[in-house]
């Protein structure tokens, strides 16, 4: 007997995606509300995020005494390609943009420039830095 | 969908299996002996291919894909003749033909055999809406190749174009962003070839001899103690050569050892790609360098 069951996605909440790789480069990155970034002289990015913690786990903490009520947070140095690529979520810029860019900017190959930066924002979405605001939707995105 | 002049295709080549594709369409998944391209939109063909000792069957192949295909519900399997078209681009090949329907996607293709090679081939293209264009498969079928005719290889993927002897066969392969790598082996000869990239982000803080000794963590079996700088034409250029005993305690304890004690290193900066490249080989015997030459000549990006 299975225990912890993976819910399965239903056909009308797979359907609000991208179905195709052209649609997916079509999304428009935005940085959260929540990141604070510093700039180092060096010219790569500091982020600070707020950790993203299951309530049970809080809970638990709480009552055991072992979290104060500040928010915990987590720190992400990105390097020369990851920072620049940071100062172009400005929800302006599609995937495909950012690809183009990073083709243009580093000789890439498109498949492995469009492998790197969509690798890049799923990290970056993972951790709750970035969200994905679909071509048709007017509303700023919500972090991932 | 428009396809441009055929013209500006571009090659794909593969272990041994070349074509020229749209422009648009780009590797989606690779094995030893098999491509999927994508469009962008989804895949749009796929091809797999393999090594024949005996006797071949179109209609046993044939058979197992109409069985197949009777597994999947809605999905009408037919084979049927071969197109005046397809059959002018496969000329010099045996080929019959199948079209399969399911319910939103349908596909043809051709079960394939050269005569002179004893490769078979199974290559299929989907369509997915009425207004796909009939010539691109026919162009494509028209420059498919499974063998070369002087002995070498030819490899074009990803921007990567390398020219191989025929004796070697791959080893092992590996594309991820910023490092590609192909392994052939022949008995007790390896040769690799790496590229390394962004050239620029790579070499920020020093140069090649460098980054090579401190940060590439691939080539370790050689000594980096060795490297020198050469001259090739201004660009810039490290090499590296064994210089050990080829006497037969030499080959023999390196048998023993399991090690291959003689190698042959050449790293170079293509600063217009902006890329770093290299080329090793490695083997039990002293390694002949005309023919390292002639692969790193052959070997560049597009």
């Amino acid at each position: 007997m299975q225990w912890f069951k993976h819910r399965k996605l239903s056909e009308v909440e797979l359907a609000g995606g991208p179905s195709s790789r052209s649609e997916a480069l079509a999304y428009y990155p935005e940085k959260s509300s929540e990141v604070l970034e510093v700039e180092l002289e060096t010219g790569e990015i500091v982020l600070t995020y707020p950790l993203v913690l299951r309530p049970w786990f809080l809970n638990l903490a709480r009552r055991v005494g072992l979290r104060s009520k500040e928010p915990l947070t987590r720190k992400l140095q990105l390097d020369a390609m990851g920072s620049l690529t940071w100062t172009l979520l400005d929800g302006k810029h599609t995937v495909q943009d950012l690809v183009n860019h990073a083709c243009h900017r580093y000789k890439l190959n498109k498949r492995e420039a469009e492998v790197a930066m969509t690798g890049f924002l799923r990290e970056l979405g993972r951790r709750g830095l970035i969200g994905l605001r679909s071509p048709q939707s007017q509303e700023p995105a919500k972090p991932t | 969908m428009v396809f441009s002049s055929q013209n500006s295709w571009k090659i794909l080549a593969w272990n041994g299996v070349s074509l020229r594709v749209p422009p648009q369409w780009e590797v989606n998944s690779l094995d030893t002996a098999y491509l999927q391209l994508d469009d962008g939109m989804g895949p749009v063909m796929e091809i797999k291919w393999r090594q024949l000792r005996g006797s071949f069957s179109h209609q046993a192949h044939l058979r197992k894909l109409a069985k197949l295909s009777a597994a999947e519900s809605n999905l009408n399997f037919q084979q049927i003749p071969l197109p005046e078209k397809w059959r002018q681009a496969l000329s010099n090949f045996e080929a019959q033909f199948f079209k399969w329907r399911g319910l939103k996607i349908g596909g043809e293709g051709a079960v394939i055999y050269c005569t002179s090679c004893q490769k078979a081939t199974l290559v299929q293209f989907y369509h997915k809406s009425g207004r796909d264009d009939p010539s691109v498969p026919v162009g494509v079928l028209n420059s498919l190749r499974d063998h070369s005719e002087d002995g070498r290889v030819e490899w074009a993927v990803f921007g990567l174009r390398a020219q191989i002897p025929e004796r070697f066969e791959l080893l092992r392969h590996r594309f991820r962003p910023g490092h590609y790598l192909l392994v052939f082996r022949d008995g007790q000869e390896r040769v690799y070839l790496s590229r390394w990239g962004p050239a620029g982000v790579l070499l920020e803080d020093g140069d090649l001899q460098s980054w090579f000794e401190k940060e590439c963590q691939d080539f370790r079996w050689c000594s980096t103690l060795g490297l020198r700088q050469v001259d090739h034409g201004g660009t810039p250029t490290l090499q590296a050569q064994s210089q050990r005993s080829d006497k037969f305690a030499a080959r023999l304890w390196a048998r023993v050892t399991g090690k291959l004690p003689h190698f042959w290193v050449r790293i170079w900066h293509l600063r217009l790609h902006n890329q770093i490249m290299g080329v090793g080989a490695r083997g039990l015997r002293p390694l002949g360098e005309p023919w390292l030459e002639e692969i790193c000549r052959n070997y560049a990006m597009v």
